[in-house]
């Protein structure tokens, strides 16, 4: 007699090996689609100029050369320095920005806040109308007098309407009004709540706007364009970009035959090009995996019945 | 020594229109260790009053007086209340031993004080072995446990309970049920327990306060409410299957409906009846569905009180069975032995106790005594 198959749980809710092995397919593609890209830059950056101009760009160079990282480290105390207060830029304002993010966020997710309706409209009316470049810098310029200070480059970026709306929506799902009473009824001061209930629930939400927050913060060279003039507090990614504007004016005045003709030849301009992509992007890549081990969902279950 | 007076409560929510009262003169004084439980259906506003009295919601008029004290600005934590929640409201971040012990750490109790009272209160609730396990790795009747634990060790003299039962299932709940009893004779709090579940009301109250459309219907002790229902919703909400209503025509001590029901009242009744002058008026019968007979001896007793009826559901419950029947146009509902069990189609003699039977007016639904 024919053994009856045993169905599990696992079994019910698996695929078939066809349909499991086309799901991994398309994964794959995907996968490969976000990750070659960067591995092209990677290894154009390491790939020789002169192989670059005779055979194009391939995934594995003719001759591989470090001409691109070197020239950039020619710029060795400048480059460090800038990469110093991106770092520092980025931390703070990081920091800065995910604590006036969520504390205004939990304000307006709460029903027992009296002005919670104002403030929403007042955030969500700071996304939709932007006061333009010109009012900005007066504020930052001449009402804060802010020019050339690192809070020019923190300060502009430090709260993000978005930002809010994500978080007011995760604070509103996942923090239960229940367990804040609960914690009121123990004896618990608002700020205690917000600090030991509500941001212990909240490390998903918070990890990512501070993701988002860090990536803003890294990529960002137009406030450093407007307010920075000291070489001191030249941020990595305006540095980068001063670069590039230099190689692109030594180009265009190599075909004009001027006298920087000649150590334009000297540069390798597509493997410094890449090599300032890899530079820019490697380091907020890198962070990534430490973000990542907080965006576990389900922190809050058990807390409630749902 | 712990009594709570609430003077005419009324609450009104910031967005309702001028004279719409979530809660309305809610007037009630709640003796030292009693054990009131507010009953009522959805919207009744029991969670309401329960949240005011806990301090989450404002009392728009009225006062809340706690051992003699105006509470109703009082913060609540500065109330001396301990809460369960109807879906726990522990914190999953944290251990059940934590969970337990953060109200006693903001009041700055000692950590060998702490562990005491923990421990005592995970030993009651048989939670010893599970207090390093967070929330999420414990059952719904454990995760309420802890709630109740988390109450217990506060040594609160006042203790709050929305609908702390509801989310279990209903063997858990029976249990649970027999759990708070318990620990009420123990621990001799003054509790208020909020329920849309008359079975609970009834038998756990020392009183039981039943509400509709916020405001209070009656007042009184589990038998109270059952056997002297004030109005027509009361006698409806408590019992189950609920009381069985006859709009009826009543004149010289007999009482028609319009689908040919007829039955001849005993004279105490009638006389109440005739003497509250509802002589030749229509007034709405009630009666239990225990209430309705079908032993031949009952029949004896009562003949011109019963009918000829068909069955058209019956459902076998053991000991009992629930027959529900049919006299012409008329539809009701009848608990009756398991021996007098009957098929539908079957026809069947249904006698009405009429001496338990309770009668209403028509307008206002008060009860008619």
């Amino acid at each position: 007699m024919k053994k009856k198959k045993k169905i599990d749980s696992v079994t019910v809710h698996s695929f078939s090996r066809g349909t499991d092995l086309f799901f991994n397919i398309i994964v794959g593609i995907f996968a490969l689609s976000c990750l070659l890209p960067l591995f092209f830059v990677i290894v154009i950056s390491l790939t020789d100029e002169n192989a670059l101009a005779t055979y194009g760009y391939r995934l594995w160079p003719k001759v591989w050369s470090f001409a691109g990282y070197k020239y950039l480290a020619t710029m060795g105390g400048e480059l460090l320095r800038s990469l110093w207060i991106s770092v520092l830029v980025t931390v703070v304002g990081t920091v800065i920005n995910s604590t006036f993010t969520s504390t205004y966020a939990y304000a307006i997710s709460r029903s027992s806040f009296k002005y919670r309706r104002f403030f929403t409209v007042f955030c969500l009316v700071t996304m939709l109308f932007s006061p333009g470049m010109v009012a900005n810098y007066i504020v930052v310029t001449n009402m804060l007098h802010l020019k050339d200070t690192l809070w020019a480059l923190i300060l502009p970026m430090a709260v993000s309407p978005f930002n809010i709306i994500v978080m007011r929506t995760f604070f509103k799902r996942q923090v239960s009004e229940s367990i804040i009473e609960s914690a009121r009824i123990d004896g618990a001061s608002e700020m205690r709540i917000f600090t030991q209930i509500v941001i212990p629930l909240a490390v998903p939400g918070i990890a990512t706007i501070s993701l988002f927050a860090a990536l803003g913060y890294w990529n960002d060279w137009f406030n450093a364009l407007l307010y920075i003039q000291s070489d001191n507090l030249v941020p990595l990614q305006y540095l980068l970009m001063k670069i590039q504007s230099n190689i692109e004016m030594l180009s265009q005045n190599a075909s004009s035959g001027t006298q920087f003709g000649g150590s334009l030849m000297a540069i390798p301009k597509e493997a410094t090009r890449m090599a300032m992509v890899v530079i820019a992007t490697l380091p907020i890549a890198c962070s990534y995996p430490f973000f990542q081990k907080y965006f576990v969902r389900g922190l809050t279950i058990g807390g409630v019945k749902e | 020594m712990v009594e709570i007076d609430l003077n005419h409560i009324y609450k009104r929510y910031a967005n309702a229109e001028e004279n719409n009262y979530a809660v309305s003169d809610f007037d009630l004084h709640i003796k030292d260790k009693e054990f009131i439980v507010f009953v009522g259906p959805s919207g009744c506003g029991k969670s309401t009053t329960l949240r005011m009295i806990a301090g989450l919601e404002d009392i728009t008029k009225g006062e809340l007086i706690i051992d003699g004290k105006y509470e109703n600005d009082t913060a609540p934590k500065d109330r001396n209340i301990a809460m369960v929640f109807q879906n726990y409201a522990l914190y999953p971040h944290m251990t059940v031993f934590d969970n337990m012990a953060f109200g006693l750490k903001l009041r700055k109790y000692d950590k060998d004080k702490i562990k005491e009272k923990v421990d005592y209160a995970a030993k009651v609730l048989g939670l010893t072995e599970y207090l390093d396990r967070k929330p999420a790795a414990l059952s719904g009747g454990q995760r309420q446990r802890v709630a109740l634990g988390r109450a217990i060790v506060r040594d609160a003299p006042i203790f709050l309970m929305d609908e702390p039962l509801s989310n279990l299932d209903a063997k858990l709940r029976v249990s649970m049920r027999a759990e708070i009893a318990r620990l009420h004779q123990e621990l001799h709090t003054t509790t208020i327990y909020v329920t849309h579940d008359q079975t609970e009301a009834m038998t756990m109250a020392d009183r039981i306060v039943v509400m509709s459309m916020g405001e209070v219907q009656q007042i009184g002790t589990p038998k109270e409410v059952y056997e002297s229902p004030k109005n027509k919703f009361v006698a409806g909400f408590i019992g189950s299957p609920s009381m069985n209503f006859f709009d009826v025509h009543y004149k010289d001590g007999i009482v028609t409906d319009s689908e040919g029901l007829t039955l001849k009242l005993p004279e105490g009744r009638s006389k109440v009846l005739d003497e509250a002058g509802y002589d030749d008026k229509d007034v709405t019968l009630g009666i239990r569905p225990e209430d309705i007979h079908a032993e031949g001896a009952m029949e004896e007793t009562f003949p011109e009180a019963t009918v000829e009826s068909e069955v058209v559901v019956s459902e076998l419950l053991g000991a009992t069975s629930m027959l529900y029947s049919r006299v012409d146009g008329t539809e009701f509902v009848a608990i009756v032995d398991a021996r007098d069990y009957h098929k539908p189609g079957d026809k069947v003699r249904l006698t009405f106790d009429l001496n338990k039977a309770h009668f209403f007016d028509e307008k206002t639904t008060d009860a008619i005594r």
